[in-house]
């Protein structure tokens, strides 16, 4: 630790925030103890792994370890970049994560609001109270329940399907429908569940503004549309900048369930693909490489959500 | 006055509530009779939401399933291990930093904000986990997740819960920090702590992926990675032992039979815990988003 004193007559500036520091801390103490546990563990398990990602520009052996491996610059990205399976991996990254967006964002905020004009009591707890619980369902557990349902012989949707004369169809194996399997159960369990924040901004809309809604006419439609969609836009507004930062770390656990050898071209993500190579096939170096591109990319469609969403709130209503 | 303008509006509300509820009820049910059903009725289709064959096998045979009752009593632990450590390091952590005059608190935060926006990713995270030898240890499965969201949330919390004349007017009465943090501070910080405390327990009981790459010995599975095997891997007969003379297909029926109790067993202790802290649960949700 510099002495307060010596640094005094070095730099006139610093000194005096050391020393207020100090008696900062001298005064209050607990404070800085009861940071130190969270701060400590922080450090350990996100820092350590963020400088580990320069094995990404190595060909990473565990004896060398990070000092003793050799560097290769840019070795792993372009080895990633000139696979065959590149292109496939980003573009199902990116179209899951989009599509996963714009179903389970939007969807909640529309039954938020269409649940929120049921002013029958009963039914309104009901119908929450059931959307909510698919929720606590795990993913191990849903991708069983999908595997059965969606079973081209057994299934009761196939069945379904059939009370329609549409002939059974190969869910679980078929590429093409891999996406809207992913997305609309996700749909499923998340839905309730996520108007969870809604509902409570819209049960805090004040009064005054309904009676006002009622003396102008306006009808429940209008109060929906003018009223109590605009309460919600700096919640969405929130909750949309931190689902686009993270946007690209797609549910590893349930895709890599719900894989099979045939769907495999529209279900291998970057997440699934890193475990693949750089757990499993131990191939560290690599792995870091392609989850260093996620993380960058995750970054900048952050930094751009953000300023998009800055942009957007200044011009519009609120 | 518009009389009737919303009667066509309504009708649409209602017919889209009773389609949703429909779509989210019929897997319910299905799951729930199953459960209950004999496994020839659930393999013939003839059971569809009403139990056929009614009958309790299928609970049963869960329990000569190798490992299942220890690994729900391992997820038992692990959940009630991540609350007790993840819960006192979110409260310490998050109270400095609502005070205005802890000096450090920009550092902090600015240490705690990057790790939002970028991470290591997964395969030095696991290198981490070899290197400090947390391998096959719980540990690995609980320490990393302290929450830096958590930390934020529980922060403008008590931002806006604990006025500084309050902590000042303690101070002056010789009330210390620490003191004045474990009698006023955590006592009102019991909205929150319920709405982060079951994200965190749902979290740690519905997970898998990291006692899949951190655990090796299959005494410590939790829960979900057993039940992975159980359902759906194609040699989950293996690890009945009982069953290591009978014909493949009797095997199936069996698998079948319990299946949808193992759903039922290992799901709905959380939906019931669910139900009885709803009320607290929505409390603290309002209360977490009147502030950010």
């Amino acid at each position: 630790m510099s002495h307060p004193v010596a640094n005094t007559v070095v730099t006139p500036a610093k000194p005096n925030y050391f020393k207020r520091l100090l008696s900062n801390m001298r005064r209050r103490p607990a404070l800085y103890l009861m940071s130190l546990p969270a701060f400590v563990l922080i450090i350990i398990f996100s820092y350590v792994p963020m400088a580990g990602v320069l094995m990404a520009f190595q060909d990473y052996s565990v004896e060398g370890g990070l000092f003793g491996s050799a560097w290769i610059g840019f070795e792993n990205f372009k080895l990633f970049f000139n696979s065959y399976y590149a292109k496939n991996v980003i573009l199902n990254t990116f179209l899951i994560s989009l599509y996963s967006l714009g179903v389970g964002f939007l969807m909640p905020i529309i039954f938020s609001l269409l649940v929120n004009t049921i002013k029958v009591k009963w039914a309104g707890k009901f119908i929450k109270t059931v959307s909510y619980i698919p929720y606590f369902i795990s993913t191990v557990i849903m991708v069983s329940l999908i595997t059965d349902f969606f079973n081209v012989h057994t299934g009761i949707v196939n069945k379904a399907l059939g009370l329609f004369n549409i002939p059974p169809k190969d869910f679980l194996n078929e590429a093409n429908v891999f996406y809207s399997l992913f997305v609309w159960t996700d749909l499923w369990q998340a839905m309730g569940w996520s108007s969870i924040i809604y509902l409570s901004v819209l049960g805090g809309v004040p009064q005054d503004l309904y009676d006002a809604a009622k003396l102008d006419g306006a009808n429940k439609m209008k109060v929906l549309r003018f009223i109590e969609l605009p309460q919600l836009y700096p919640t969405v507004s929130v909750l949309l900048v931190l689902a686009l930062g993270s946007l690209l770390s797609v549910g590893f656990e349930k895709i890599f369930l719900l894989q099979t050898p045939l769907n495999s071209g529209r279900s291998e993500v970057i997440s699934t693909y890193v475990y693949k190579l750089g757990v499993l096939a131990q191939d560290y170096g690599f792995g870091t490489a392609v989850g260093l591109f996620n993380s960058v990319v995750s970054f900048v469609l952050l930094v751009l959500a953000n300023l998009l969403v800055r942009r957007i709130s200044d011009y519009s209503l609120w | 006055m518009r009389f009737n303008s919303d009667v066509p509006f309504n009708a649409v509300v209602w017919t889209l509530m009773v389609v949703i509820m429909l779509l989210w009820l019929i897997p319910l049910l299905y799951v729930f009779s199953a459960a209950f059903s004999s496994a020839d009725a659930i393999l013939s289709g003839d059971m569809l939401f009403i139990p056929r064959g009614w009958n309790i096998e299928g609970f049963k045979l869960i329990f000569q399933y190798d490992g299942f009752g220890r690994s729900y009593l391992n997820t038992i632990l692990y959940c009630m291990l991540t609350l007790a450590v993840s819960m006192p390091l979110t409260l310490c952590a998050a109270y400095p930093l609502s005070r205005g005059d802890f000096m450090a608190k920009k550092f902090i935060m600015v240490v705690y904000t990057i790790t939002l926006f970028f991470g290591g990713g997964l395969v030095p995270t696991y290198l981490l986990i070899r290197n400090l030898h947390l391998y096959n240890s719980v540990l690995a499965l609980v320490l990393p997740g302290v929450s830096v969201w958590n930390i934020i949330i529980v922060r403008s919390y008590f931002n806006t819960r604990i006025p500084k004349e309050l902590q000042e007017a303690a101070n002056i009465d010789g009330c210390g920090d620490f003191a004045f943090f474990l009698r006023i501070a955590v006592p009102l910080s019991s909205p929150i702590l319920i709405v982060i405390g079951l994200y965190a327990l749902v979290g740690q009981w519905n997970s898998y992926f990291g006692a899949m790459i951190f655990l090796d010995d299959r005494a410590k599975y939790p829960l979900q990675l057993l039940l992975r095997e159980l359902l759906l891997s194609s040699d989950a007969a293996a690890h009945v032992n009982s069953w290591a003379g009978i014909n493949p297909a009797d095997q199936l029926t069996a698998l079948m039979a319990m299946k949808y109790g193992t759903i039922i067993i290992s799901a709905v202790p959380l939906i019931l815990l669910y139900a009885f802290i709803q009320k607290y649960f929505i409390r603290g949700v309002m209360v977490g988003s009147l502030k950010g």
